[in-house]
């Protein structure tokens, strides 16, 4: 599992606030949430980010209310894959559960720029920098986490399990 | 997190419930106090399921382990915009304040909010402030109402609301305006939390933010004068 994206950068302690306020937690329509992720911290996101990008943040990203929006609205807006030195944990947990690979990569915010072109292979944990030539090894998901995000997050997968009984 | 010692063996359950929601905004995926008859007693008026109640073994590993001296610590207030950027009320007397809101899961029980009355009985607030009180539930909200706390708010020019979360998340009602700044008794100060990016929010218990509606600026509600 390759994915591949510009990346665009932020710092420690992005909260789930920023990412997308209380005012628009009444949508429902992830295209809707995704028009406003990270509105606060940079207005022209969502046009960086239509084409497909990696996110790139510090330490202890997503950390707030546990609003699941929050992933829902970065991976509607285009986001591929998020890596961090650190992630709060409720954050983490629901970017997996909606379909939004999460690596804990230390070491990222230092060795990627915005704009710099990203790969990130979930499977191995391999991170690389193609601008700069820089190889990094992000924590690695476990194969169950894998087969989930495969199949678009805990919903569909629950839908697959029940199905087969 | 684990909070033990005389502070906490002495706090009522309202006040450990306080403890415990704000740990999560450190990272901790839970926050305990050791059961004891207070908190069985709790559970007890809201279950009749047998229950067994968990400590943790003599033997148990901690990260690490703070003390403090509770007995010297004054209010204090997280400063905008995030919850560790702590600072005595007592310092902040040059933030002036255009809106208070008292309630949340953080601080809308009926401890906090007798607390709050506490210190609005027989004062006003400030000329130009705004006073959101929301009670945390229905329950609370029905025993303000037999303990008249309602009209302790209302004369004091506060506005109560039905329970809601409301405010704390910008959700609705008193939603910041840019430039404005709301001190809360709630659990996040993040930029935009309230409202607009250009706003501020100050975290505090609920005597600091109902004294500091008095004054119109932020105050160790210690230092109010009498009504």
């Amino acid at each position: 599992m390759d994915i591949f994206g510009k990346a665009v950068k932020f710092g420690d302690n992005v909260n789930t606030d920023v990412i997308i306020p209380g005012k628009y937690l009444e949508l429902i329509d992830p295209e809707e949430l995704g028009k406003h992720a990270l509105e606060g911290l940079d207005p022209k996101f969502t046009q960086k980010a239509k084409d497909g990008v990696i996110l790139i943040g510090g330490k202890n990203f997503g950390c707030g209310s546990s609003r699941e929006q929050a992933a829902t609205a970065l991976k509607s807006a285009g986001v591929r894959c998020v890596l961090a030195e650190s992630f709060a944990r409720i954050f983490y947990r629901n970017a997996i559960n909606v379909g939004l690979p999460a690596l804990e990569c230390i070491g990222i915010s230092k060795k990627a720029d915005e704009g710099d072109m990203i790969s990130v292979d979930l499977r191995s944990g391999t991170v690389e920098n193609q601008t700069t030539g820089t190889t990094l090894k992000a924590s690695p998901l476990p194969q169950f986490i894998l087969s989930l995000l495969e199949e678009g997050g805990l919903i569909p997968h629950v839908r697959g399990l029940i199905g087969k009984r | 997190m684990e909070f033990t010692g005389s502070t906490f063996t002495n706090m009522s359950i309202d006040g450990r419930l306080t403890v415990c929601n704000m740990v999560v905004e450190a990272g901790a995926k839970a926050g305990i106090v050791p059961p004891d008859n207070k908190s069985m007693a709790y559970v007890r008026s809201r279950t009749k399921k047998p229950l067994k109640p968990i400590r943790s073994d003599n033997n148990a590993t901690y990260e690490d382990t703070l003390e403090y001296d509770a007995a010297k610590l004054t209010p204090q207030v997280a400063c905008s915009p995030s919850v560790d950027n702590v600072k005595s009320a007592s310092e902040l007397s040059d933030v002036k304040i255009d809106q208070v809101f008292i309630g949340s899961c953080t601080n809308g029980r009926i401890e906090d909010l007798r607390l709050a009355a506490s210190v609005l009985k027989g004062r006003e607030i400030h000329n130009g402030v705004r006073m959101i009180i929301s009670p945390a539930s229905q329950e609370v909200y029905q025993q303000c109402l037999k303990e008249g706390l309602f009209n302790t708010f209302m004369e004091a020019g506060a506005i109560v609301t039905n329970a809601t979360c409301g405010p704390c998340l910008g959700g609705h009602m008193g939603l910041l305006a840019p430039g404005e700044v709301c001190i809360s008794t709630s659990n996040r100060n993040f930029i935009g939390r309230m409202g607009s990016p250009q706003s501020a929010v100050y975290l505090a218990n609920p005597a600091t933010a109902a004294a500091s509606g008095v004054v119109g600026h932020i105050i160790n509600p210690n230092d109010l004068r009498r009504p």
